[in-house]
């Protein structure tokens, strides 16, 4: 529907066309219908006026025919025609219209008029009318002798064009009323579709008013149309989820800024210094390397933002294969191994090495990676981490547990906003704090869901499928591998 | 001048700590908060620069309770937060100024030299005792318009002693504000480093800086 306006014109109209069409045709029926009906009745009226005309002397039958008084019947122009048969012995009177000729005359018509068209003599498409009708004695004494009344066939005959003309003035009425109806309601239907559609556009009006710099708290529409109310709602939802995004947008584009600025400063810093004590090569060396290191971690930090940008917009693709995460999980952990020891950690793997499950290798790699990284990282010295994979009624989902101090159950929905961090001050510069939100957009694209729940003094986050199979090797299926390393 | 600066970023403060010493200033650093309100309120700093986003302890937090130590430094706030905001909650809390990261080093320099003549009351940058002329920015010393030939440590001492002058100068205030925390002065070095000074300032710096016995030293025109 390219026009609200345009369907509902188009389907009022149309309907309002048909009903009328409807409508007139059948009124244009029944009116012609009347018309021909009366026009029948005059014709029948005609022969009772031929009957009434008609007596009987004895045996014969007059008939006082005036021209005078019928000019009709005349030899004119439009003439109309009859014919008188009497029973038995042929023509009795006819027209002079007729001159010699015979109207077809259906002799089995009864003493009920009979009507039908049939051409006229002269060629002109006409109606007939036939009955019989029982002539009058004119001295009408009962008796024996009196002979038998005869019995006459009168046919009249007449041209139909005024009929024609009047069922033209019908129809040319009903057309002309029907256009008139037609536009009426197109005026009607116009000015409703107008004020109908003013809401409309007045909430599109007070929607275009919105500043997006300073969008409202909530989303005032106005009085509407019920129908309009659920649009209003939904937009008003819109605005929220807007702000939210651009909130979202603010705060990681000042913590972009944030993180960036610190890194700048220590170049910059350094650089002048070196530069101030050019004849210090030492110090120039030194300086290089801090600003080759710095520049590395501000490179690395960029490009998790540009990767996030690309999945944020779903310019890069995944594959869809059989990936033995097992394998990758033992993998990651080993290379940890020597930040757990350091940080005298118990991690239990609890998934064996040939669980499969449907997915994206190297995105799977990265989030389970940032995932167990986090743990082993944020957990406090000789804490516990635990991972595991499950099979759930429709999928699968893959966990890691560490102990935790300081997280609280109003920082879970941050963990996944860059840069965020729990330690304000941002100190650790080993950490992006891109990790979680990298994890968060690649697991978004690929279809999981990563989730985070306290369970006591214990965080938990969990990678889940809802669509997918877990496929764990035969023997490990039957009793679960538990690989501890301290 | 001593000056602490406290900065969680190994990178910028080791780099601040190496270019400010580099300027003649000892400098000591900590890198959180709670290390450098330690060192803040046992030691007579000239100028605080102080991050705000700390370990331990925030930059305001600090400040707040640096509100009343008696001749606390004057604090330079320097951080990657720059809305006005942040500025007006850092000057209210008790800073003195306000530097956003990223920043010119020599910026940064300039705003603590002006720090450190608010902190003595100079207007101009250029001290003027009789013959005598310290020009703090060019850190040199003049005498009848020569120029002194003075050791990092010895103009530290006369830059010092200049910002004080007509007070007399304990030899504990001395080495607390040209030697940093880690650099303790040999038992007589502030005796010594005052004589070198004086022997190059000639028979004017005789009269210049005097001994008083038992108290300190103090540096006031000839005649005053």
């Amino acid at each position: 529907m390219k026009s609200i306006r345009g369907f509902l014109m188009r389907t009022l109209l149309g309907g309002a066309a048909a009903v009328i069409a409807a409508m007139c045709l059948a009124v244009y029926l029944l009116a012609a219908d009347s018309l021909e009906a009366q026009f029948d009745r005059n014709l029948a009226d005609r022969v009772q006026g031929f009957a009434s005309v008609l007596f009987q002397v004895e045996d014969k039958v007059d008939f006082e025919f005036s021209e005078e008084l019928m000019p009709e019947y005349a030899d004119a122009e439009t003439p109309a025609f009859f014919e008188l048969w009497r029973d038995g012995q042929g023509v009795l009177e006819r027209s002079p219209s007729l001159g010699k000729a015979d109207l077809a005359v259906p002799f089995d018509a009864s003493s009920d008029p009979r009507c039908w068209s049939a051409a006229l003599p002269d060629g002109r498409q006409g109606r007939f009318v036939a009955q019989r009708v029982e002539v009058h004695h004119l001295y009408p004494e009962e008796g024996p002798d009196r002979p038998q009344a005869a019995r006459l066939l009168v046919v009249v005959a007449r041209g139909q064009e005024e009929l024609a003309a009047a069922h033209h003035g019908l129809l040319l009425r009903c057309v002309v009323f029907a256009a008139l109806l037609l536009g009426l309601i197109a005026l009607i239907a116009w000015t409703a579709v107008e004020r109908a559609l003013e809401p409309a556009r007045r909430l599109a009006s007070r929607l275009d008013a919105i500043d997006v710099y300073a969008l409202p708290e909530t989303f005032d529409a106005g009085p509407l149309p019920r129908e309009l109310a659920p649009v209003a709602e939904k937009a008003d939802a819109l605005i929220r989820r807007v702000d939210g995004a651009l909130q979202r947008e603010r705060r990681t584009v000042a913590d972009i800024a944030h993180e960036l600025r610190t890194p700048i400063s220590e170049i910059l810093t350094t650089a002048e210094v070196a530069l101030r004590n050019r004849q210090d090569s030492g110090l120039a060396r030194k300086a290089l390397s801090t600003v080759r290191n710095v520049t590395w971690r501000m490179g690395g930090s960029i490009s998790t933002l540009l990767r996030l940008a690309r999945l944020e917009m779903g310019s890069e693709s995944f594959e869809r294969e059989s990936v033995n995460v097992g394998a990758i999980v033992d993998e990651i952990l080993r290379s940890l191994g020597s930040l757990a020891q350091e940080r005298e950690l118990r991690v239990e793997n609890r998934i064996p090495v040939g669980a499969r499950v449907d997915g994206d290798a190297e995105a799977l790699r990265i989030i389970a990676s940032n995932l167990l990284g986090n743990a082993l990282y944020y957990s406090p010295p000789r804490g516990r981490v635990a991972c595991s994979i499950d099979g759930t009624p429709l999928g699968w989902r893959f966990m890691v547990e560490n102990d935790t101090d300081n997280l609280a159950a109003r920082d879970l929905g941050a963990l996944t906003e860059p840069f965020w961090r729990k330690d304000r001050s941002r100190t650790d510069r080993n950490r992006s704090g891109l990790g979680l939100a990298l994890s968060n957009a690649l697991a978004q694209r690929i279809g999981l869901q990563l989730g985070f729940e306290l369970v006591g003094s214990r965080l938990r986050a969990s990678l889940s499928n809802e669509a997918g199979a877990l496929i764990l090797p035969v023997d490990a299926a039957l009793s679960p591998i538990a690989r501890d390393s301290a | 001048m001593r000056v602490l600066i406290v900065e969680d970023s190994d990178t910028l403060r080791e780099s601040l700590e190496l270019g400010l010493s580099g300027e003649g200033f000892a400098v000591d650093s900590a890198a959180d908060g709670l290390s450098g309100l330690k060192l803040a309120r046992s030691n007579p700093y000239d100028v605080l620069v102080l991050d705000l986003l700390l370990p331990e302890l925030d930059g305001l937090n600090l400040l707040v309770q640096l509100r009343d130590k008696p001749d606390r430094p004057l604090v330079l706030i320097l951080t990657a937060r720059d809305g006005v905001e942040d500025r007006v909650k850092g000057l209210n809390a008790g800073a003195d100024d306000y530097l956003v990261k990223p920043f010119a080093f020599a910026e940064l320099l300039a705003r603590v030299h002006a720090l450190v003549r608010r902190r003595y009351q100079e207007r101009s940058p250029q001290v003027r005792v009789g013959e005598l002329c310290v020009d703090v920015l060019a850190r040199r010393a003049q005498l009848g318009g020569s120029l002194i030939d003075l050791s990092s440590r010895e103009y530290q001492l006369l830059e010092y002693l200049v910002l004080r002058r007509g007070q007399i100068v304990t030899r504990e205030e001395i080495e607390d504000h040209i030697y940093g925390v880690n650099r303790l002065p040999a038992s007589n070095a502030v005796d010594s480093a005052v004589c070198i000074v004086r022997a190059k300032l000639g028979a004017f710096g005789r009269s210049l800086i005097r001994t008083k016995r038992g108290q300190g030293y103090v540096l006031e025109e000839p005649g005053a």
